[in-house]
């Protein structure tokens, strides 16, 4: 019998087994494989899809970004637009204000020319003198000048703003600030009587300093009437009312606490005296200087 | 040249009328009657910082050397703005 399985197909046999097997295992392998690239391609795809939607919003976001730079050099512009609408509604109001002033002083300079030859039955002063038959001459900025009596005792004379009617007051439309210039200040017998426009008072020293025109005039409070006592104290409360809400504004700032009092000098005539703040400045303009 | 009349100017038309606004002028000077003398030929309008004061202003940490110097700080001490031309611009802005 021949010997069908000879060394050599022995071999074949076994290097073809171990083919087979090669194959077979590989062939696992490479599923194996396969399934593992296939799994991290899903990985991929899901990251991709993932990215394709990161990249989407941050496109979105770009867009939303230059929608909104757009919009804000839109309202940059609308804002100059704005300041400069204001600048002019400024200069206008400052116009207007001018304008009204002009006309203001302008009707008076008209009523008082139309007051020529006014007549008034009787008027009567602050001081308690009266006057019959008034006809009036001339009204000018501090006195009106008229002519009074009956037929055949007729004489003229001018009065001062002290002694005006509060009726010519109000017709002739003097000012609250004209008037202060009449303000009066008695002395405390109630014989001498000086007008004048009140300028400050020193607490410490009792001297009342008043304008008559351009003098300036001391007075001692001691020696004023008590009506005059009375309101300069009651301008000194007011005052100090004043003073203590404009500190307490003045001590929440940094610059406006420093120097609110104590710090800062003006100047009055040939001298300096201490000044203290009277407002609430939400700005300072600093000017460092010298003579030399 | 002095400076001093051209700022009367500005601070008369900016400043003076508008009670958001302070001008205060640090003085320098070596002494206070050097500093009167001054303000009394210029007319100064404004309020002033005398030499002996000038510690107790606290302004002078804002000061450069060199003189005129111009300043605008707000309430809270910021700088907003420093040089005449600037500030007096600002101003119409605030």
């Amino acid at each position: 019998m021949k010997r069908v399985f000879s060394l050599g197909n022995f071999i074949c046999l076994l290097i073809g087994l171990a083919v087979i097997y090669h194959f077979h295992i590989n062939k696992k392998r490479n599923v194996d494989v396969q399934a593992e690239i296939n799994a991290e391609l899903a990985e991929l795809n899901a990251d991709w899809v993932l990215l394709k939607a990161q990249q989407g919003e941050i496109e979105y976001a770009i867009q939303e970004c230059n929608k909104v730079n757009k919009k804000r050099e839109r309202l940059k512009a609308e804002i100059a637009e704005m300041q400069q609408g204001l600048l002019e509604h400024k200069a206008a109001i400052e116009l207007l204000t001018e304008q009204r002033k002009t006309l203001f002083f302008e009707y008076r300079k008209q009523i008082r020319e139309e007051a020529k030859g006014m007549r008034f039955a009787e008027i009567i002063t602050p001081q308690g003198k009266t006057y019959v038959n008034v006809e009036i001459i001339e009204v000018r900025r501090d006195d009106i000048s008229f002519r009074h009596g009956v037929a055949g005792s007729v004489s003229a004379r001018g009065i001062a703003m002290h002694e005006f009617p509060s009726k010519w007051i109000r017709r002739f439309m003097y000012t609250e600030e004209e008037l202060e210039w009449a303000r009066s200040w008695t002395s405390a017998d109630g014989v001498r009587t000086i007008y004048g426009k009140f300028k400050s008072y020193d607490e410490d020293t009792g001297v009342v300093t008043i304008l008559e025109g351009d003098r300036k005039r001391s007075l001692n409070i001691d020696n004023l009437s008590k009506a005059n006592r009375g309101w300069l104290e009651n301008k000194v409360r007011e005052g100090k009312a004043k003073e203590a809400a404009i500190f307490a504004l003045l001590d929440k700032q940094v610059i406006g606490s420093k120097i609110k009092k104590g710090v800062l000098s003006k100047l009055d005539g040939d001298h300096f005296y201490d000044f203290t703040m009277s407002i609430v400045p939400d700005y300072y303009v600093v000017y460092y200087s010298s003579s030399w | 040249m002095s400076t001093a009349p051209q700022l009367v100017k500005s601070f008369n038309k900016k400043i003076a009328t508008n009670n958001k606004f302070e001008l205060i002028h640090v003085s320098l000077d070596r002494s206070s009657q050097a500093a009167l003398a001054w303000a009394k030929q210029e007319k100064f309008p404004w309020v002033h910082v005398l030499p002996d004061k000038s510690a107790d202003s606290g302004l002078l940490k804002y000061y450069k050397s060199f003189v005129p110097h111009y300043v605008l700080i707000d309430s809270g001490g910021k700088i907003l703005a420093e040089g005449s031309p600037a500030i007096f611009d600002m101003l119409d802005e605030l």
